[in-house]
């Protein structure tokens, strides 16, 4: 891992020499909410800093978009053509992802890439670089700290390009890849070499974060993953939860570690295409089958499902960490009010 | 909510934090609304039939010929003879546009929407109860606040999540909450009371103060109440009329008028409603237009799959020997199917305009897309029909037609305000001030003996929707339902039935053998057909009853026999 | 790179009707190369295409030692299946697969055998039984059950036949409810089980058809002492990837479509949600 300094008056001067060999993706504000969009000359400088400022979707969007095409085909006179997206040939640069978010591209990039190769997910996510912003400060409903989610990254337990720590008025740039040393090497000239001032600083910096994240050290999380995993919560207490849920998907479709899809097909004459989108298990057609029979027919036992593949020991040692990063957001889109933390708290009151 | 494109179509849409109704929240509808976009189902041209066939021509053709017909019913049995329908799938405007074209064009009275048979009833009953349109009856957030509840369907609050997310917030906060379904069995935990009445029943229970538990009396009498319901389950103008008059006590005082949610899964009822989409001095509704003594036709149908609508065998039968049916629809549904021209229109992820929502809060539109192919909106195409029809409809933008609708209807004159319209959350219509009490009360239903047999609009009939029907998720969610008629396991175990198996059951209106769909949640003693199954109901059911304020008809609850074949 | 979620096509060989709801298709690769490294294990599945229409998943039904054209048992009850039935031969359809975990094989030998197949359980079955067959002596006693509702409802009813008269396994068939030509046995497939005289010692039970079916015939099997590891079944659930990536054929921390179809007994209890 390398550390080096960037001022912050040079910030600009660097994502416009990115800009020169990738499109750049920055935080930006369109009707009050926050997207990444294309960078287009401008920085909203406040939401580059270590004040946390989530997008309303995870940054899943743009690797595994809310749908995309899988291919399309035309019946010729013999044969059927087939036509596949085409690669993204752009390069692309996301600036002010947080660590949530990082930590929850990285589960997608296991889930998707291992067993068997999602080409699709990988077209977009090989040409994608990621800069992310360490944040001091928590939003309302963040609980990353909960989850190891962040709010800092840790370069030897966690992937990640690079990481920008806001240090008042500059950043301790910490890269951690091929693809971070690359977007450092464009200009050495901007970055300095950290003094040991600075180090300390940021170590306290990390410190002072953490107690803003979670005032004692505690651990939220494991009785609720024990209690799953044992399958030890009783009955009543998912039927209860379940009654709160009102089958939206909501939570699936903000939530960065949520993957599942559904595939639509459409026809006209000699042409048509499959397509995918993104699906969720809150659905009570999720898994029903086309007798009508469904294995998940009561709503308890899909909410049930879904807090069991998020925090169970079993999807841990299959995916590497547990299915949730601490982002808050299903908190925003839940109407029932029983996202993450509200089902951790029940769990654990028993 | 945000639509998200690519430039070429659009893949996604997300909601919007800052929005006072929706906070961030969709509902599975919501989620998956730009699904249907993708299908290839659309109609790109028009179609006019030759023999049995629809031929697709292009435009001048097709609005000649179909103004030739229209002028022969016109000129052969005069104006009356042509009947037009509006729909809930259409914007304020273009609903005002067909209203003014049938008036002032056609010169033609019968004039109604799709929703004659989901909806016209409670909107009938609102209008009267405050005389005339009744602008907003309460917002959405402000539900959180109401100390008491009374949901009426457990579809309510299910599947409308804005409503719920204020439920459970009202519940967090100590309000009562009582859920009234008689097709239910078990409560969700944040509702503390479930009475298993019928909305008439419940209406004589409050009355006369029996037959529910004496907190329920009180609290709904109490000021502060919020009454929600799903406006196509309301089946007769006078149900919804006594309830809202036991609800309110003698003096009937305003400050104790009930917040009332007459909600809809389709997106402008209220706006077609109060746009004036219902027939004129002498006209017919839709029920009347298609009943054995109408006069009409031809119809003009803009916007709405109408056989999807229809409830009765002779209501069918009555459409498909029409001389003339115009369909202006963007898929292409079973009714223009049948239809003799069709024209292709745009969604309304593709027009401007304005949206009235259950809540009665106005927003605009904003297209994101072209239009595809060679549809055109409703404005041109009523342009050009008058054009041939040798009279001028000119064709006036948006923000001039919403000057017009403020001139014309006192509860929308907000509306030509542009900056106003432009605020997120758009404009919430006023209140209305005068209330009176009127009389039109159902009698009190006979106690069933036997088993109770409800009708009711269920979802179910919402897979054929196109909105529903073209998105993958959203067509596995709303199921297709068999014919058959749902009746609870235990039930079925003690008469010996076995799923699937045909019973007979017999009602003092006739009869009907019918195969059994088993289903939990259907309470004991109770058998269940959604309406939109009419064939079979009506064999059972006998003609369908007159709700002579909403001028339409409903199949009541009835009492029944059931046997084993 | 491979894209799998992009079919290959298959033209159609040959249909069979096999009851009144019930086709089996023979189908062939199109392109040259893929047809000829084609290859499956007995117990695995194809994800079928129609184009525009839909895709489902199904179990190869044919003999995995001749993969150059393979057969599909489809029952037509949904929108897939019933524009599979539409089909003639020469039209083509997208294949995605082979998918799944597979029958185990070689622990098999020097076993007896027992298959238990109720209605369309039968042609998944019937990829096993076939490749057996063929290293017959490889396997001990190989005994085979099988019912349907009625005689109608039977499949395959030409190698039935065959099954019936040759020496090699011990067949025998049941109805639930006869008709005036049946002479056979009449009750569930469960009633054969008194008169069958398993073989329960170094046994293996492979038990595939409708899930009330299963549920009873494990309980007979448990009672009559098969071990848990020694009874086999599939697992059923909707399916869309096949990839184990859309999430829908999840149950507990398996992947149906991964880990599965093929579970025992014994790991079935393992999952976290009640599936028997």
């Amino acid at each position: 891992m390398e550390q080096v300094v960037l001022h912050k008056r040079d910030l600009k001067h660097w994502v416009d020499l990115i800009q020169g060999g990738s499109q750049v993706f920055v935080p930006s504000r369109v009707s009050g909410e926050i997207f990444f969009l294309p960078y287009a000359g401008q920085l909203e400088s406040d939401l580059l800093r270590g004040n946390a400022a989530l997008p309303y979707l995870p940054p899943k969007d743009l690797v595994f978009p809310q749908s995309e095409t899988l291919f399309s085909f035309t019946r010729g006179a013999g044969d059927i053509d087939f036509s596949v997206p085409e690669k993204p040939s752009e390069k692309r640069v996301f600036l002010g992802i947080r660590s949530c978010d990082t930590v929850g591209l990285h589960w997608l990039d296991h889930f998707y890439l291992s067993n068997f190769r999602d080409l699709y997910y990988q077209n977009r996510r090989d040409p994608l670089t990621l800069i992310t912003i360490a944040c001091n400060q928590p939003m309302k409903n963040c609980f990353c700290i909960c989850c190891e989610g962040g709010p800092f990254l840790h370069p030897e337990t966690t992937a990640f390009d690079l990481q920008l720590i806001d240090l008042e008025d500059h950043y301790l740039v910490e890269s951690n890849s091929e693809k971070g040393k690359a977007l450092l090497d464009l200009n050495r000239n901007l970055f300095s070499q950290p003094d040991p001032g600075i180090v300390e600083a940021r170590d306290q910096e990390e410190q002072k974060s953490h107690t803003r994240f979670l005032k004692e050290p505690t651990s939220y999380m494991s009785a609720a993953i024990r209690g799953i995993t044992s399958n030890s919560v009783p009955p009543e207490v998912w039927t209860e939860l379940g009654e709160r849920c009102f089958d939206d998907g909501g939570c699936t479709f903000v939530c960065p570690c949520c993957s599942c899809f559904g595939v639509g097909y459409t026809a006209k004459g000699e042409t048509g295409c499959h397509y995918r989108f993104w699906d969720s298990c809150d659905y009570s057609g999720f898994t029903r089958e086309v007798s009508g029979h469904n294995p998940r027919a009561e709503k308890g036992e899909r909410f049930k499902r879904r807090f069991f593949h998020k925090l169970s020991y079993h999807y841990v040692k299959r995916d590497g960490r547990i299915g949730c990063v601490g982002c808050g957001r299903c908190i925003t889109a839940c109407p029932g009010e029983v996202g993450m933390p509200a089902v951790v708290e029940r769990l654990r009151r028993g | 909510m945000f639509i998200r494109s690519d430039g070429k179509e659009a893949f996604g849409c997300l909601p919007m934090t800052l929005h006072p109704v929706s906070e961030g929240r969709l509902c599975h509808r919501g989620w998956n609304r730009f699904q249907n976009l993708r299908s290839l189902n659309r109609l790109s041209l028009p179609l006019v039939r030759e023999g049995s066939n629809l031929k697709q021509v292009a435009w001048p053709e097709a609005l000649q010929k179909t103004t030739e017909k229209i002028s022969q019913l016109l000129s052969r049995h005069g104006p009356q003879s042509v009947g037009v329908i509006g729909s809930p799938w259409l914007t304020n405007e273009d609903n005002f546009r067909i209203a003014r074209f049938s008036c002032d064009i056609l010169g033609t009275s019968h004039l109604d929407g799709s929703y004659r048979f989901s909806g016209a009833s409670a909107l009938t009953a609102l209008d009267r109860l405050f005389s005339g349109s009744f602008g907003s009856l309460g917002s959405i957030p402000a539900i959180a606040q109401s100390p008491t509840i009374l949901v009426i369907g457990k579809e309510s609050c299910r599947d409308f999540s804005p409503v719920g997310s204020r439920l459970i917030k009202a519940f967090l906060h100590g309000s009562t909450l009582v859920l009234a379904d008689p097709l239910c069995t078990r409560k969700e935990h944040f509702f503390k009371h479930l009475l298993s009445y019928p909305i008439q029943n419940l209406a004589t229970a409050l009355k006369n103060k029996e037959g529910l538990p004496p907190e329920v009396s009180t609290r709904l009498l109490e000021p502060g109440l919020a009454l929600i319901f799903l406006a196509d389950q309301v089946d007769s103008a006078s149900s919804l009329l006594s309830l809202l008059h036991s609800l309110s006590p003698q003096s009937a005082v305003e400050s104790h008028l009930p917040l009332v949610l007459p909600l809809s899964r389709s997106p402008n009822l209220k706006g077609a409603w109060d746009m004036g989409i219902r027939p004129g001095a002498g006209g017919s509704t839709l029920h009347e237009m298609l009943g054995e003594e109408s006069e009409v036709k031809g119809l003009l149908i803009f916007g709405d799959d109408l056989l999807n609508h229809l409830v009765t065998s002779s209501m069918l039968a009555k459409f498909k020997s029409l001389e003339f049916v115009l369909v202006a629809d963007r898929f292409f549904t079973d009714t223009a199917r049948r239809a003799h021209s069709v024209f292709p229109i745009p969604l309304l992820a593709e027009t401007e305009g304005t949206l009235t929502n259950s809540e009665g809060r106005v927003q605009k539109l904003r297209p994101f897309l072209d239009p595809q192919g060679e549809n055109r909106s409703v404005a041109h195409i009523l342009h050009d029909l008058s054009r041939l029809l040798g009279k001028d409809f000119p064709v006036l933008s948006e923000p001039e037609m919403r000057k017009e609708i403020s001139k014309n209807f006192f509860t929308y004159r907000l509306v030509a305000s542009e900056s106003e319209l432009e605020k997120i959350g758009g404009i919430l219509l006023p209140s209305p001030t005068a209330q009176l009490t009127l009389d039109i009360l159902q009698p009190p239903e006979q106690a069933p003996e036997g088993y109770r047999l409800l009708v009711p609009n269920t979802l179910y009939a919402w897979n054929r929707n196109q909105m529903i029907h073209e998105s993958p998720v959203l067509r596995i969610e709303y199921p297709s339902d068999r014919p058959a008629v749902r009746m609870n396991p235990l039930d079925a175990r003690e008469l010996k039935i076995r799923m699937g198996e045909k019973i007979r059951i017999r009602s003092d209106r006739g009869e009907t053998q019918i195969p059994v769909e088993l289903d939990e949640t259907i309470p004991s003693k109770v058998l269940m057909i959604p309406s939109h199954l009419a064939e079979l109901v009506e064999s059972l059911a006998g003609k369908a009853v007159h709700d002579g304020a909403a001028r339409t008809v409903f199949f009541p609850n009835l009492s029944v026999s059931v046997e084993k074949i | 790179m491979d894209n799998i979620y992009l079919p290959h096509m298959a033209s159609i060989k040959g249909i069979q009707d096999e009851t009144y709801d019930t086709k089996t298709f023979e189908f062939e690769f199109v392109e040259r190369a893929v047809k000829e490294s084609f290859r499956f294990l007995p117990g695995q599945f194809l994800e079928i295409s129609v184009l525009g229409i839909g895709e489902a998943p199904f179990g190869v039904a044919s003999n995995p030692n001749h993969p150059e054209s393979f057969r599909v048992t489809i029952r037509a009850v949904g929108s897939v299946t019933r524009a599979l039935h539409e089909l003639k031969s020469g039209d083509r359809v997208g294949i995605r697969g082979p998918f799944g975990n597979g029958f185990p094989f070689e622990e098999m030998k020097g076993k007896n055998i027992l298959f238990v197949a109720g209605g369309i359980g039968l042609p998944p079955l019937r990829s096993l039984i076939e490749p057996m067959l063929d290293a017959r002596s490889e396997f001990k006693d190989i005994q085979i059950l099988y019912g349907a509702r009625s005689p109608a409802d039977l499949v395959y009813m030409d190698r039935l036949k065959e099954w019936e008269k040759t020496p090699q396994i011990r067949f025998m068939v049941s109805v639930d409810v006869g008709d005036p030509a049946w002479t056979g046995n009449v009750g569930v497939v469960t009633t054969l089980f008194p008169k069958a005289g398993l073989m329960t010692q170094s046994a293996v039970a492979f038990v595939c058809g409708p899930p009330v079916m299963i549920r009873f015939v494990i309980l007979e099997l448990l009672g009559r002492g098969f071990a848990p590891e020694n009874i086999v079944s599939t697992l059923e659930r909707y399916m869309k990837c096949g990839v184990g990536k859309c999430g829908h054929c999840a149950v507990g921390h398996k992947y149906i479509c991964l880990d599965g179809p093929v579970f025992s007994y014994k790991d079935m209890m393992k999952l976290s949600e009640k599936v028997v």
